[in-house]
């Protein structure tokens, strides 16, 4: 009897060590990222790869959230300290030794909600009354026109943004 | 049909064992003739876990009395009062969480005792309920991209009028370490009926029910008591043997 206790109590705590809820897992919906396609100017039915891209946020200590990559869309992360972000889109187009480098400054302005998700994963930012800012440079500016498609940022099933180049 | 044989074989052979221990139970008793004196009283106690947590754990206060009293040879109604406060950081949230339970229900004493002995070991159902208020200290936007590293938000929020009901089942031992004092340990396993959640948050602890988890409705609990029986009759078992 006594040893059949013991073995009850050693399997409630064995059990009780490590579970789900000591670390966020990595397919909870946590705070959903920006998703920009990109299309063709001439036909924006069509989507058209950017050759290649980069986006850098563009504030003091800058971090690359895209490398140099030939696609035709991308998921960037929005502040969610801040009701703004500031991105730098960079074209980089490789002819032979060359390489022709153009910077597009692009502002995303919003309003957050932070919602509870679980208490290994606390909170995450919802985007609302999303708005977005394409810096003019006239004939310099490689992204000819960027449409708003949804201006909540609360899931990244399909696009936010579509960008026309 | 080959499967069966075997079962209605282990059937058998469990129904003669039974039988046989009853047996020899039958003739132990026939042939004892000192009567059993069996206690009956209120047993009231406090759980040593709690303060002693409270005296060397950080971000905790508590305690717990409880009371039990002798209602058949081997039922007991029980009943547990508490309160406790508790700060539970996670590396996301961090809550301070404070309130007062109750929990009522019965214990079973599975236990035969020897002679002259009061020892239990015991199975508990209780239904437990907690009152309490939570606070939400700081939190963090979970974020697993390095380009805008999440800040503390440092926004206190206080839910109150929080409330919690579970269902508890309880594995104990007693012993009698001297005359009417007795000294118990027991785990406990609970499953939670129903909470009042807060308003975009969730209760991390809940008083008497201990920490929750996200993905599971049970909890787990100990408590390491000491307790004193002030006896009220006392009641001389006879063997119905003896009468035969």
């Amino acid at each position: 009897m006594i040893k059949k206790i013991f073995a009850s109590i050693l399997i409630i705590f064995a059990f009780k060590g490590c579970t789900k809820d000591d670390i966020c897992p990595p397919d909870t919906a946590t705070t959903p990222n920006l998703i920009i396609n990109f299309k063709d100017i001439t036909n924006p039915a069509n989507a058209k790869k950017v050759n290649l891209l980069s986006v850098i946020t563009n504030n003091i200590d800058s971090v690359e959230v895209v490398k140099l990559a030939n696609t035709d869309s991308i998921a960037i992360p929005l502040n969610t300290n801040s009701d703004t972000t500031n991105y730098l889109f960079k074209r980089s187009i490789v002819s032979g030794s060359d390489t022709i480098k153009n910077f597009d400054k692009v502002r995303f302005v919003y309003q957050r909600r932070n919602l509870y998700v679980t208490r290994a994963c606390g909170y995450k930012s919802e985007y609302f009354n999303l708005d977005k800012n394409l810096e003019e440079e006239g004939a310099e500016n490689w992204i000819q026109e960027i449409i708003l498609l949804r201006d909540t940022v609360n899931d990244e099933n399909s696009a936010h943004i579509t960008v026309l180049h | 049909m080959m499967k069966i044989a075997p079962i209605l074989l282990c059937c058998i052979s469990i129904f003669c064992g039974t039988h046989a221990s009853v047996a020899q139970n039958n003739k132990e008793n026939a042939t004892d003739t000192v009567p059993k004196i069996e206690k009956y009283g209120i047993r009231v106690g406090a759980d040593l876990a709690k303060p002693l947590r409270t005296l060397i754990e950080d971000g905790y206060s508590g305690f717990e009395v409880m009371g039990d009293f002798r209602v058949t040879k081997k039922f007991y109604a029980a009943v547990e009062l508490g309160n406790e406060s508790k700060d539970w950081v996670e590396p996301y949230v961090s809550s301070k969480t404070n309130g007062s339970y109750a929990k009522i229900g019965f214990d079973y004493n599975a236990y035969e005792n020897w002679l002259g002995m009061e020892n239990a070991i015991t199975l508990g159902l209780r239904y437990g309920f907690s009152t309490f208020k939570q606070e939400l200290l700081s939190y963090r936007i979970y974020t697993d991209n390095p380009a805008f590293p999440a800040e503390t938000i440092n926004d206190p929020q206080e839910f109150s009028g929080l409330n919690a009901h579970w269902a508890e089942f309880i594995l104990g031992i007693k012993t009698e370490i001297v005359n009417n004092l007795y000294l118990s340990i027991n785990v406990q396993l609970k499953r939670k009926i129903s909470e009042t959640e807060p308003d975009n948050f969730a209760n991390l602890y809940i008083p008497g029910f201990n920490r929750t988890y996200d993905y599971s409705e049970f909890g787990v609990g100990y408590v390491y008591s000491v307790s004193y029986l002030i006896p009220i009759f006392k009641k001389k078992e006879v063997s119905q043997e003896k009468s035969e």
